[in-house]
Order: C-alpha cells, then sequence, then structure tokens
C-alpha cells in the first residue's frame, strides 16, 4: 500500500471521518477535528506503521495531511 | 429520605449465549453452551483450551466508530448491554435530572488487553511514544463506569466495584443500595469482562482448576456438583440493568419487569485462594433477611448457584444453601456450563439469567449433572428443564480474595 493511502488509513480509524475529507489540504485540527489526545494517537500510529521514531518538533509541524504524507515520504525513503 | 423501593426496568446481555434478552433466553432454555474450543490455547500449551467468547461480537455495534477510542473490549461490552437496558426501559437519559442518575459497572480486570498492549510498546528499544494516550482510559479500572457516564451525560455517582468473581453482584447490590437510600434516583449498573483466558486462564490452567479430558466436548466440560466436577471455563461479557426507584419508575409511567428486595456482601476472612463457605452464608442471610422484611411470606422458588464446578467450592455452596435457604429449599442450578464463567462479568450476566428465567417462568437445569456428588447433595438440585412461573428468585457468587454477594429479586 502507498504512504498516502497507509496514512488516510490510519486517520480514517482514529479520526472516524470520510475518506472524501482526508486529502493533501485537510487541517488535522481544523478540517477533521482531532483533538489534541487525536494527534498524540495519530504520532503513535504513525510510528508503529513505519517502524520509525517522530522527534516532538517535527510532530508539532504535522498540520494537515499533505505535511505528515510529506514528512513521512522523505523519513521513510 | 425514607427508604425507597428498587426496581428493574430494563436488562441488557452480551454474553457467549448471544447478544440480547431474546437469544438469551432462548439459548439457557434449550440448554446450548457458548464454550467453544479454542486452537490457540492449545498452541499456548494450556491443558484446558476451551473458552467462551461473546457470540457474534461486532465492535461496530458500538457507535460512533470514533467513541471506541476511549474503550477497552470490556467496556465496549458494558456499553453494549447498557444500551439494551436503556432501550427495554424507553427512558431517555436526557429527560432525567442527570445528577440522580448513576453508573456502577465493576470488573475483575477490566482492559488488560490494553495494559499489557502498552507495557509491551514501552518495553520496546525507543517504543515509549509508540504507546499512545487513549489506553490510559481504556486500562483504568473505572473505564465503563467512566464511558456510560460521558456518553449519556449523567452526573451522578460513577463508580466501580472490583470484588473478583462477585463484582457483578456487588455492583447490582451497591446500585441497589444507592438507589434505595435515595441518594439516586436511576442507575445503570452491572459488570463486564472481556477475553481473559491468556491472563487469567492461564493461572487457572496452571492451578489445575480448569477441566482438561474434555477439550473435544465442550458442552460437557463444567459438571457442577458431579462427582466428575473438573472446574470452570473462563468466558466473558457482561449483563446490565436499569434500576430506578419505583416512584420515578411510576411517574413516568414505565413498566417495571422485577423488584431487586435482597442485597448482601460479606468476605470469607479466610484466603485468597481458598473459600470457606461462611462468606456466602452471611452474604446469603443478609439478602434474604432484608427480603423477607420487604415483602413477609414471599417464597424464594430459585437460587441461581456460583456452580464454579470447584472440588473445593462445590460442597461449600451446597452446605450454605442448606443452612441459609432452609425455610424455603429453592429449586438450585447453575448456568456455567452453558455461558462459561466469565469471572467479573459473571454475576451481573447471571442476575440478567435469573430475571429473564422469571420473566419467562422456567429453571434451565445445571447440566452435565447425572452424577450428583453426595457431598453436593441435601437440596433442590434442578436436573430437567422447569416451566412454571415463580415469584422470586436469588442469585449469588463467590470470588478470589474470599468476596461473596448475593440478590434477591421479585416479581414487581
Amino acid at each position: 500500500m502507498s504512504i498516502p493511502a497507509r496514512v488516510s488509513a490510519i486517520l480514517k480509524s482514529q479520526l472516524d471521518v470520510d475518506d472524501a475529507k482526508i486529502v493533501p489540504a485537510a487541517r488535522l485540527r481544523g478540517d477533521l477535528n482531532a483533538s489534541s489526545i487525536d494527534i498524540v494517537e495519530i504520532i503513535a500510529a504513525f510510528e508503529n506503521e513505519f517502524n520509525i521514531t517522530i522527534p516532538d518538533d517535527a510532530a508539532q509541524n504535522l498540520r494537515t495531511v499533505g505535511d505528515a504524507i510529506a514528512f513521512l515520504e522523505k523519513t521513510t525513503a | 429520605m425514607s427508604q425507597q423501593r428498587v426496581m428493574v426496568s430494563g436488562l441488557g446481555v452480551v454474553s457467549s449465549l448471544g447478544i440480547g434478552a431474546a437469544p438469551v433466553t432462548a439459548a439457557l432454555r434449550a440448554g446450548t453452551t457458548g464454550i467453544r474450543q479454542m486452537p490457540a490455547m492449545a498452541e499456548a500449551g494450556l491443558k484446558c483450551q476451551l473458552f467462551a467468547p461473546v457470540a457474534d461480537w461486532d465492535e461496530a455495534l458500538i457507535q460512533p466508530g470514533r467513541s471506541r477510542q476511549t474503550m477497552s473490549r470490556s467496556t465496549q461490552f458494558a456499553v453494549a448491554a447498557a444500551e439494551q437496558a436503556l432501550a427495554e426501559s424507553g427512558l431517555d437519559p436526557s429527560s432525567c435530572d442527570r445528577e440522580r442518575f448513576g453508573v456502577v459497572v465493576g470488573s475483575a480486570l477490566s482492559g488488560i488487553h490494553d495494559a499489557v498492549a502498552t507495557q509491551a510498546a514501552g518495553d520496546a528499544p525507543g517504543g515509549a511514544s509508540r504507546s499512545g494516550v487513549t489506553s490510559l482510559v481504556r486500562f483504568i479500572s473505572s473505564s465503563a463506569a467512566g464511558n456510560l457516564s460521558a456518553r449519556f451525560g449523567l452526573r451522578g455517582r460513577s463508580q466501580a466495584l472490583c470484588t473478583g468473581c462477585a463484582g457483578g453482584a456487588d455492583s447490582i447490590g451497591h446500585a441497589f443500595e444507592l438507589v434505595a437510600n435515595g441518594d439516586l434516583d436511576v442507575c445503570l449498573c452491572g459488570s463486564a469482562e472481556e477475553d481473559l483466558w491468556r491472563h487469567v486462564g492461564l493461572t487457572f490452567d496452571n492451578w489445575g482448576a480448569m477441566p482438561r479430558e474434555t477439550n473435544d466436548d465442550p458442552g460437557a466440560a463444567v459438571k457442577p456438583f458431579s462427582t466428575a466436577r473438573r472446574g470452570f471455563v473462563v468466558g466473558s461479557g457482561s449483563g446490565m440493568l436499569l434500576l430506578e426507584s419505583a416512584a420515578h419508575a411510576a411517574a413516568r409511567g414505565a413498566r417495571v419487569q422485577a423488584e431487586i428486595i435482597g442485597y448482601g456482601s460479606a468476605n470469607d476472612g479466610f484466603d485468597l485462594f481458598q473459600p470457606s463457605g461462611e462468606g456466602l452464608k452471611i452474604a446469603g442471610a443478609a439478602a434474604l433477611a432484608q427480603a423477607r422484611n420487604l415483602r413477609p411470606g414471599l417464597r424464594i422458588a430459585y437460587l441461581n448457584g456460583h456452580g464454579a464446578a470447584s472440588v473445593i467450592g462445590d460442597p461449600l455452596e451446597v452446605e450454605a444453601v442448606r443452612t441459609v435457604f432452609a425455610e424455603d429449599r429453592p429449586w438450585f442450578s447453575g448456568t456455567k456450563p452453558l455461558s462459561g464463567h466469565a469471572m467479573g462479568g459473571a454475576g451481573s450476566l447471571e442476575a440478567v439469567f435469573t430475571l429473564l428465567m422469571m420473566r419467562q417462568g422456567f429453571i434451565v437445569p445445571t447440566a452435565n449433572l447425572a452424577d450428583l456428588a453426595p457431598e453436593c447433595s441435601g437440596v433442590e438440585h434442578v436436573c430437567t428443564l422447569i416451566d412454571t412461573p415463580f415469584p422470586a428468585a436469588a442469585t449469588w457468587n463467590s470470588g478470589l480474595g474470599g468476596s461473596n454477594a448475593c440478590l434477591v429479586f421479585a416479581q414487581p
């Protein structure tokens, strides 16, 4: 499965949102209604899914779906 | 406030015998067992390879899906059962004074899978952050009570009562007292347990407290009160009741199903593993005295026993029946050969089974009781299905740690 598809699956599972809303420009908090707890869960899910560690400063910069995809593509390249 | 009479206005059940009152009633009547052979238990090397999983569980019963993030499987069972109880009662929580609407839900090991998974994530090198944060509210002991309170906006007492395998009866009993004493008008109460064969099952298997010679015949595995009894099979699930003061139920024109007329609870004060039987006698006598005070002359026609098919515990339980119920001599049977032993969930499941039997007018026999043990004789064992209406029934449980609790229900 591609990285965007894996990111989409995690967001769908964590946030219980429709696929149609999970677009690169969607903001995790503003558009997908992620709470601060959700963000911690999503970062943990990314770490488990991609077997990586995401430092706090990098995690803080993952504001949109596109940010997350770009970060994960770069980190796992 | 004077003592309030306490009614059961709804019940819900998630069990190995089915989900909901109708399928569970049918399974009880038919004597169907929910115990299953589990290849994973064989692979793990357990000598007993039987377990009673919740039948046809689908977590999609819990909606919205996002709400499941804060729920262990045990809590999901409790929420599903509570929603059934609310639906049966016809009560809309938003129409109530929610500061007088409480929750009491017990469990022996609520959320243990989430606790184990969180620790495992943290134990991996560099894995601390991978455990996330929501697991915390899935594995705290008050997870079910907290989730139910948040889900329905309930602001009354919200508590978890953890007394091992007596926890279900104690939770219902405690809720009964809260409503009877006027602290609450309404209370959702019961208990729940998720799949514990990897935890409780392992230790009981090591102890030799589970049957080892019937892995290919699940229905014949659990033999309470028989000479061939070799222990119980671990199960899972939840039973939940909606309790309501008689005045509250009458004010909204509710069709109540039963009244709780007695509760007793006591510890053996003896040993963590071995029962003495004394606490069960004290709990039973207290419940019965309260019942006789509330409804003088009412005969307790049936007692749903703990019946864990324990070599030591079964004779002690029968001795307690002979002592406590000497006047009533109730029909006596156990349902664990059918449902399995859901640990902290057992007491509330068996309360629901008892209420379903009282509602429909039948009594389930103890399965696999062809060869009654002499040390378990002298009580009115039910060996074949009895079809008859009856006015009142009791259920009791004993648990690790010496806990015992007894409830008495009557027709309203």
